[in-house]
């Protein structure tokens, strides 16, 4: 009777069809330095001697470190897998069918100095990526990192990889280099939109620096993980509306990620309500000017919905069912969510949360595990 | 008292997940001393079993000290659920960082077989 081959799954996740649409590829840069992917060979011994580009703002005083005993490596809470093989095996025991890779959190470069290494090892992240871990074949798919620090080098990414089957998402981080909604990044907007690929965002750079919203009077990690990825996430999605970006690019579509759900409701109301109280603030926004546009087409909330997804994790819905269904409901969890596991870091979400909630029926299931997912990212047909 | 297996099925040091009449439990073999508790997680509802299981790492890796996911402690009897490190006492169940209980189960041990109170 006992079973000792180790399963983290609800007995349904076997049958559901689920995308995991977070799933880190924590590859070291000694994997990249070792793995010969560094051609530059300065930057090759700077890399060997001293790891991760440097960072400005860097990640120190926001360690999960202090709020709970986890490794040295807070990144490999589960582990770490960063081949095909072994990411197939971390797909059995996630239950998941397919999933997309995103970099880890060795690779915080959009703040960082030293331009020709930041390149290098954006280079070397995607050709590893194409390498080593993706297998469409086996459902394992890869966010295409592109930098926005350096747009030229970030439509040279997209030229490389951008049309691969495996490559169905480009990737950033919000609170990265400059908001999305810079009109500088358009060259970048077009690209995506050509190669019909979506953008995700992650947090990373300066969501991180001591400059963000009362930094410093925060007394605890969990004020910074639940405030300051906040903050970088909300003023991106804010960003990207009031710029006009989806005016612009209506076909494009932006997946927040790993900032939980609740933001949605939060956002798109308050959205609403605020550029009907001030509608004419946006037409000084340069793109908006460029495009001779007053208004946007669209109310902020409906570009929320159509044109934004979030993944789910780290999940926060109330316990109380009739609640959590509300909260459902008023997010347009059927349009917005995308199942994500974040593995293998500490806010890790198994697929569990999804089986025996009476808030979640079966099209909803559906809904968060798959289809979202289909008509956002760019499976190959 | 419902058998649940034999010694050998259950690996010391770590949790093994067994059904019994659809309750499912993380039994957990230290040092011969068998403990029972029950396999969800109040969290998020995961499985606690996988603590002391050995942590997914490259050949290389060399992230030594931490090798597991969820510690499991045998001298104190308790462990850490791998998912997110909150700690349970496998004697009474409680995690004392939220002051939430989970259910545990006499496991017993005759001859070779393992057997669950219920
Ligand atoms: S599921 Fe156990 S600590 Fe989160």
């Amino acid at each position: 009777m006992a079973q000792t081959t180790p399963s983290p799954l609800h007995p349904d996740a076997e049958d559901a069809r689920i995308f995991d649409a977070d799933v880190h590829l924590n590859v070291h840069i000694d994997d990249l330095v070792e793995g010969g992917y560094i051609d530059d060979p300065m930057i090759e011994d700077k890399l060997d001697k001293y790891g991760s580009p440097p960072v400005l703002g860097g990640v120190t005083g926001t360690s999960a470190k202090y709020a709970k005993e986890v490794d040295e490596r807070a990144d490999h809470i589960l582990g770490r897998a960063i081949t095909a093989d072994e990411l197939d095996d971390v797909a059995d025991e996630l239950g998941a069918d397919e999933m997309l890779l995103t970099p880890g959190n060795y690779l915080p470069m959009p703040h960082g100095p030293y331009p020709a290494v930041k390149r290098a090892v954006t280079e070397a992240y995607n050709d590893f990526l194409m390498e080593e871990a993706v297998d469409p074949d086996r459902g394992i798919y890869g966010a295409l990192l592109v930098p926005d620090w350096d747009v030229d080098h970030g439509l040279a990414e997209l030229e490389r990889y951008g049309d691969e089957d495996a490559i169905i998402s480009a990737f950033n981080w919000f609170s990265g280099y400059r908001p999305w909604g810079h009109e500088s990044h358009d060259p970048l907007n077009d690209k995506m939109v050509e190669l019909d690929l979506p953008l995700q965002m992650h947090f990373g750079g300066l969501t991180h620096h001591p400059t963000s919203l009362k930094h410093d009077s925060k007394r605890t990690y969990i004020e910074h993980v639940l405030l300051d990825r906040d903050e970088g996430a909300l003023a991106e999605v804010l960003n990207i509306i009031f710029t006009g970006l989806f005016d612009k690019y209506p076909d494009l579509d932006i997946v927040i990620n790993e900032n939980g759900t609740t933001w949605i409701p939060h956002l798109a109301y308050r959205a609403d309500n605020w550029y009907q109280n001030s509608p004419e603030d946006i037409r000084l926004a340069p793109r908006m000017k460029e495009m001779g546009k007053e208004y946007l087409d669209k109310m902020p909330s409906e570009y929320i919905f159509e044109n934004m997804w979030t993944t789910t994790v780290p999940i926060a819905l109330p316990d109380d069912p009739r609640r959590a269904e509300s909260m459902l409901d008023v997010s347009r969890a059927e349009d917005t969510f995308i199942f994500a596991t974040d593995w293998p870091h500490s806010a890790i979400d198994g697929p569990n949360w999804m089986f025996d909630n009476p808030a979640i029926g079966e099209d909803l299931q559906r809904r968060i595990f798959h289809e979202n997912a289909e008509e956002v990212y760019r499976f190959p047909e | 008292m419902q058998k649940i297996g034999t010694i050998d099925e259950f690996p010391e040091g770590r949790g093994t997940k067994v059904d019994v009449d659809g309750i499912e439990i993380a039994v957990f073999n230290l040092d011969g001393d068998f403990y029972g508790i029950s396999n969800v997680c109040p969290h998020r509802r995961l499985p606690l079993h996988r603590a002391g299981e050995p942590k997914r790492l490259p050949e290389d890796d060399d992230a030594e000290d931490f090798d597991t996911i969820g510690e499991v402690d045998a001298e104190e009897a308790c462990i850490r659920c791998p998912w997110h490190r909150l700690e349970f006492d496998l004697e009474s169940g409680v995690n004392h960082q939220t002051d939430q209980r989970v259910s545990t189960f006499d496991v017993e041990v005759d001859g070779d077989e393992v057997y669950v109170e219920i």
